[in-house]
């Protein structure tokens, strides 16, 4: 797949901005020192499911003001971008973050799935739940992408993470309002819908929160297809957005 | 023979509910140097930015007729990624372009010392540049690309007295090396000392392309009083002209104020162009003239 630009570019250019992003490190750093926190007080297990439920917002994170702090800094009326299209550089982006992030994720992976090796912990599910992290990591990519393209200074990503919080307080109120709403959270924990409805809820539940689809209860090929279809959807609404969009800055 | 490298015809813009360019046409030419000339909000850097590909023209199109034509472009107020040094970004642009190292660093120093440019300073965030060391940073990073044709929004604009004539120089060597330049500025007495072809531009639309050294060689101004008697046969002879109440004012070609001159008798001369004032064209009034009267 060629864009156009030179994909090592895009990489280059990523990885000197993510260099500069103070709050990544931090979440990076926060991220291990809590990993260490619940291995010391919950086990090795606790340690490695918190792992696999929020490496994906390590995805988020990176793709924060992914578009519009180049767009309106004028920063692509470049003589670089007279022979290589800004427009393929932008999109080329969603690839060069996904592979940073990817890097990333893996560092912190590797550990674990190393030291599972040790007291026999090991598990082949480990990389299902890896691979089905990265490609959550790639749904909020193209998502905060596609948010990114109107929102700016990391609004995008605080947008998506605003819905999440939203979504996680109605489901506080839902366990205390009567049946239909512990029906709802049973449902999410089973994760097995009956009919229709129930299929369209939880379809609902991991648009909002994909995270849930690196747990087992989401493991169906089903639910994949369903978030690589949204992933679809979200790259190609940024394509189409991103193949009209003109430098007007004056 | 001159040969046309690029050509717009019918470029139309609108932004929301401003018609930016109604109907832009020019052609630059190989080896020239070409001035755009405009008011503020004439359209000019729209036109720029639709010929570099960063607008989509509603109407029109752009021809690049010299395949391969490799352009360089120095907008008014540069901007780079805010998060690299000069180092990174001229090494970013030369890898891009397939610049081997030597001749890329060949070309850098070259440009940075005809520019006047410290080069200690690609050290640093070009963010963190003064707002002239900026623009010249821009003329470095396009002089790397050894353009065909270089392209330049008020090239002279946060630039102390030195740099202006270094980058007018800049220009000339350009041009002798034959290479295009297309300067949109509105420092008319700069770009009279440069200016082969000028382009003026007025609400959108181009006015006019003129083959400036050639016009001054042979074309006046004329402005004469009391010339209502023969206005009609101005409008018919000399419709490029300008008639108000008894006065007329206009720019054109010796041979042809003779010719006009010649098709008037003896009686009318004396009675309708008292105080006849001709002088050779100067680019300030010429660009006011027709800034001020004319509209296709």
């Amino acid at each position: 797949m060629s864009f156009g630009y030179p994909l090592r570019f895009s990489l280059y250019l990523s990885w000197k901005k993510v260099l500069r992003t103070k709050i990544f490190f931090f979440f990076m750093a926060g991220f291990i020192v809590l990993l260490a926190i619940f291995w010391w007080q919950a086990g090795y297990l606790y340690a490695r499911r918190f792992f696999f439920s929020l490496f994906p917002y390590l995805f988020l994170l990176i793709a924060q003001d992914i578009f519009r702090e180049e767009i309106d800094s004028g920063s692509l009326e470049n003589v670089i971008f007279i022979r290589f299209n800004f427009r393929s550089y932008l999109q080329e982006k969603n690839i060069s973050l996904f592979l940073l992030a990817t890097i990333a994720s893996t560092l912190v992976f590797v550990p674990f799935l190393l030291i599972s090796l040790l007291p026999g912990d090991f598990s082949w599910a480990m990389f299902s739940s890896f691979f089905a992290g990265l490609m959550v990591g790639l749904y909020y990519i193209s998502l905060a992408g596609l948010l990114g393209l109107r929102l700016r200074s990391g609004s995008n990503v605080l947008a998506i993470i605003l819905i999440q919080v939203f979504l996680f307080l109605g489901l506080l109120v839902a366990t205390s309002s009567g049946a239909s709403g512990r029906d709802i959270i049973d449902l999410l924990i089973s994760g097995q819908p009956q009919g229709s409805r129930e299929r369209l809820i939880l379809f609902s539940f991991l648009a909002l929160w994909p995270n849930a689809l690196t747990s087992r209860t989401y493991g169906s090929l089903g639910f994949k297809l369903e978030a690589l279809a949204l992933i679809f959807l979200f790259l190609g609404l940024q394509a189409w957005r991103l193949g009209r969009l003109e430098l007007k800055r004056e | 023979m001159s040969e046309v490298i690029l050509r717009a015809k019918g470029l139309a813009k609108r932004f929301g509910h401003v018609q930016a360019l109604h109907q832009v046409d020019l052609e630059l030419i190989r080896g020239k140097l070409t001035v755009f000339l405009g008011e503020n909000g004439a359209g000019k850097t729209t036109t720029l930015k639709i010929i570099l590909g960063f607008l989509f023209p509603d109407a029109g199109s752009v021809d690049k007729i010299q395949p391969g034509l490799r352009i360089g472009y120095v907008p008014e107020l540069p901007a780079f990624f805010p998060w690299l040094k000069g180092e990174e970004i001229l090494g970013l642009t030369a890898g891009l372009f397939g610049l081997g190292e030597t001749e890329s660093k060949k070309r850098r120093d070259e440009a940075a010392a005809f520019l006047s440019f410290d080069l200690s300073q690609l050290k640093r965030r070009v963010r963190t540049y003064s707002h002239g060391n900026q623009k010249k940073m821009a003329y470095l990073q396009s002089m790397l690309l050894d353009p065909d044709l270089l392209m330049v929004d008020e090239p002279f604009s946060a630039l102390d007295p030195v740099a202006i004539k270094q980058v007018r120089d800049l220009f000339i060597r350009l041009r002798e090396a034959g290479k295009t330049v297309f300067i949109s500025s509105h420092l008319i007495s700069e770009a009279e000392k440069l200016a082969d072809q000028v382009i003026i531009i007025k609400q959108g639309r181009t006015l006019l392309q003129v083959d400036w050294p050639e016009f001054v060689q042979k074309g006046i101004y004329v402005r004469a009083r009391r010339v209502g008697s023969i206005e009609k046969i101005i409008r018919d002879r000399w419709p490029e002209s300008q008639t108000s109440d008894d006065w007329l004012e206009g720019f054109i070609l010796r041979r042809e104020w003779e010719e006009f001159l010649s098709g008037l008798n003896d009686d009318l001369k004396e009675a309708a162009l008292k105080d006849v004032e001709i002088r050779p064209p100067d680019l300030e009034s010429f660009f006011l003239f027709w800034n001020r009267y004319r509209s296709r």
